[in-house]
């Protein structure tokens, strides 16, 4: 993108926060607006229903009517012993089937909001743990530079099944593989990086990079490189990727450790990062405690001063 | 033996609708390129009736070898009831009746099946995911299959028929990312093939804009207007546009706002709507030039070409903010704003329509993001790099 382009981009940005700023002044100094707004609202929803399945408000219906107890149930109309026993049983089933319906509903209801709440959770733990973009200080994600692509593809000769780039950015690994002729797609966190590479063709996805090795079956991925982008993570998470790599891979497959050393970081970065990364030697240890054995490359002339490279025996 | 063959409901240089002028845009622009490209599609015209319009048999359109064959029966009169009995819960549909919904909607036809089923070298590409020609093709394929689902977050896109088709294709080739995104969330499997964000070429129109004719030829005096432009159907959200340029009107008491399109749902009449109908292309552009922005309220877009042809106009535009595909494309090119409820549609269109600087770099933006990402080079790249990962 150009500097004006930029510089557009930024303006418009502005200006949309500006008009939601605005917005919601009046929406919160008029609360006919807001009645308005319901209203029309309800143009739309007429035409679209709850996307996928049951809407809360079914679901509260469906509650409601299986909550009435209906007064008027068939007993019998004869007296005695016998009538009342049949009577007894009958209302214990009744009962017991109003009981089973309403535990039923609960369950539903309660798996229901579960869940929603679980998504809320997810959602505000995601944004506490979000990590301060390094691009809102001017400071460039790590570029991969070609030496260290061509050092990956040397070690990556007869991979057979797919390729995955972990935090591949705009894609320079990606396109490094797919040169060589592997079948590669790359992952990536920022949608803006990704969509800034988005002239060249490539396969990235927009997703974390956990989420996106839950799509796959266990030993189904030919190789996997772990890219620089990664070590903006907390150790934490960056076990847990470790573990769906390790149990996306196939037997045979390469495991490749692209990432700077985290001591050779500037200093703002340092102070940004606390207890984000791991070592390449760190990786290499854990990949070892995994049963796999493991090379150390070291690339004197880049940024990645090591490449970690694992393979099991 | 064709290297691309293009399987599509309706084909034609008159045929509305998105993805089958997407499917016809590649087509066309591929065989210019030396490529052999043929499409196979049925004789429709309408998307209502599916009744036979074009000739039967091969024709070279354009350069393309474009095959036509008769649907076996019409749309049948139980597919609004099937729709209303089924789409509320599409998850809960049986997988008999999705499919016998889909043959409802039709286009089913076994010739054209049988011409899927004989394609035995290059690639087939199927568009859009939603009818029975990409489902069954998928089924029958002896070749490689892309699909070109032209998904958003409808109804029937939950109906279990399609897990088949998606979860078999060879390749995706999406219109944008959020589309990809709604396509990995509701079938997960398809992670595991080859994918990319191709969208649709965008090309600057070879004849020169003249806002003014199209404001004599509408009768639009110099009052400034807000255009619609494209199908004028209740799923697109005019409806709700109405209602807010209604609300708008009667607290400004000024403003204008066009409907630019055929009107397949009529929209309540309102003071300051003018609906001038179908469009010629000259019309088209001479309408986007003279207006201060272009309103998209859809929802259901995949990719939104009404857009792009706005900033290649040089008209800012304003979009609905729950639309993923059209909202990224203006946070991506920083040429348009967008909305989420009413005051921000208020707040975003006032501004639109008085700050001429703001419209400027709205248009200029958009325009730079066009001609980068959407150029026919740009786009042939990456639908080429896509095809090139299947061989």
């Amino acid at each position: 993108m150009s500097a004006e382009t930029n510089n557009d981009v930024a303006y418009i940005k502005r200006v949309q926060a500006e008009i939601e700023a605005e917005a919601a002044k009046r929406r919160k100094n008029d609360p006919e607006l807001v009645l308005h707004e319901q209203e029309m609202q309800r143009v739309w929803a007429n035409v679209v229903p709850a996307v996928g399945g049951i809407g809360k408000s079914e679901l509260s219906d469906r509650v409601k009517q299986l909550a009435i107890i209906d007064a008027n149930a068939p007993t019998g109309a004869r007296f005695g012993r016998s009538h009342l026993k049949r009577m007894v049983r009958k209302l214990t089933r009744w009962y017991m089937h109003f009981v089973v319906n309403q535990l039923n509903v609960l369950h539903h209801h309660q798996s229901r909001l579960f869940s929603d709440l679980d998504q809320r959770l997810t959602r505000l733990e995601l944004k506490h743990q979000k990590q301060v973009s390094l691009e809102d200080f001017g400071i460039d994600a790590i570029e991969v530079d070609t030496e260290v692509i061509e050092a990956v593809v040397q070690k990556f000769p007869d991979v057979e099944g797919q390729v995955v780039a972990v935090a591949c950015g705009t894609g320079e690994m990606v396109a490094g593989l797919e040169k060589a002729g592997h079948l590669a797609h790359g992952v990536e966190e920022s949608s803006a990086v990704v969509a800034s590479a988005t002239c060249c063709g490539l396969d990235l996805r927009v997703a974390q990079p956990v989420t996106h090795f839950n799509l796959f079956d266990d030993a189904s991925l030919g190789a996997v490189v772990i890219g620089a982008g990664v070590q903006r993570q907390p150790i934490g998470e960056l076990l847990i990727l470790l573990n769906e790599v390790t149990r996306c891979v196939s037997p045979q497959a390469r495991i490749a450790v692209v990432v700077a050393d985290p001591s050779s970081r500037s200093v703002p970065e340092a102070e940004l990062y606390v207890g984000c990364g791991l070592t390449p030697e760190t990786w290499a240890y854990l990949l070892e405690k995994r049963g796999y054995v493991t090379e150390k490359v070291p690339m004197p002339t880049s940024v990645i001063s090591t490449l970690v490279f694992a393979q099991k025996p | 033996m064709a290297d691309i063959t293009f399987v599509t409901p309706r084909y034609g240089e008159k045929v509305l609708g998105g993805a089958e002028q997407g499917v016809r845009a590649l087509a066309t622009r591929l065989s210019a390129d030396g490529l052999d490209v043929e499409v196979l599609t049925t004789r429709a015209h309408s998307f209502v009736s599916w009744a036979d319009h074009y000739c039967e048999g091969t024709a070279i359109e354009d350069g393309v070898c474009v095959s036509r064959f008769s649907v076996d029966y019409p749309r049948s009169s139980k597919f609004q009831a099937s729709c209303e009995r089924l789409l509320p819960n599409p998850e809960e549909a049986s997988l008999g009746d999705s499919q016998r919904l889909l043959d409802e909607q039709g286009p089913t036809s076994s010739a054209l099946v049988d011409a899927i089923a004989q394609v035995d070298s290059g690639v087939l590409a199927l568009s859009p995911y939603l009818y029975n020609p990409a489902v069954q093709g998928v089924e029958v394929a002896r070749v490689p299959t892309v699909l070109h689902a032209a998904a958003h977050p409808e109804q029937a896109f939950w109906l279990p028929v399609f897990d088949a088709m998606f979860n078999s294709v060879s390749a995706l080739a999406h219109y944008s990312r959020p589309e990809q995104s709604l396509v990995l969330n509701r079938f997960p499997l398809t992670a595991r093939v080859p994918q990319t964000i191709v969208g649709l070429p965008v090309e600057e129109p070879n004849f020169a804009i003249d806002p003014e004719s199209a404001r004599v030829e509408f009768g639009l005096d110099d009052e400034p207007f807000a255009i619609f432009l494209g199908r004028v159907v209740a799923g697109k959200g005019v409806n709700e546009l109405v209602k807010y340029f209604a609300e708008l009107r009667s607290r400004r008491g000024t403003g204008k706002l066009v409907f630019a399109g055929p009107i397949a749902d009529p929209i309540d009449k309102t003071e300051g709507v003018v609906c001038v109908g179908p469009v010629s292309e000259q019309q088209k552009y001479g309408l986007l030039a003279a207006s201060y922005a272009l309103v998209n309220p859809s929802q259901m877009e995949s990719f939104s070409l009404v857009v792009l042809e706005a900033w290649l106009a040089g008209t800012a535009v304003l979009v609905n903010g729950w639309c993923g595909p059209t909202r990224e494309h203006c946070v991506d090119s920083g040429g348009g704003l967008w909305y989420s409820n009413f005051a921000e549609f208020e707040v975003a269109m006032n501004r639109l329509r008085e700050e001429k600087e703001l419209r400027y770099k709205l248009a200029r933006a958009g325009n730079y993001y066009v001609k980068n990402y959407f150029s026919w080079p740009a786009v042939r790249q990456r639908y080429l790099a896509l095809l090139a990962r299947l061989a």
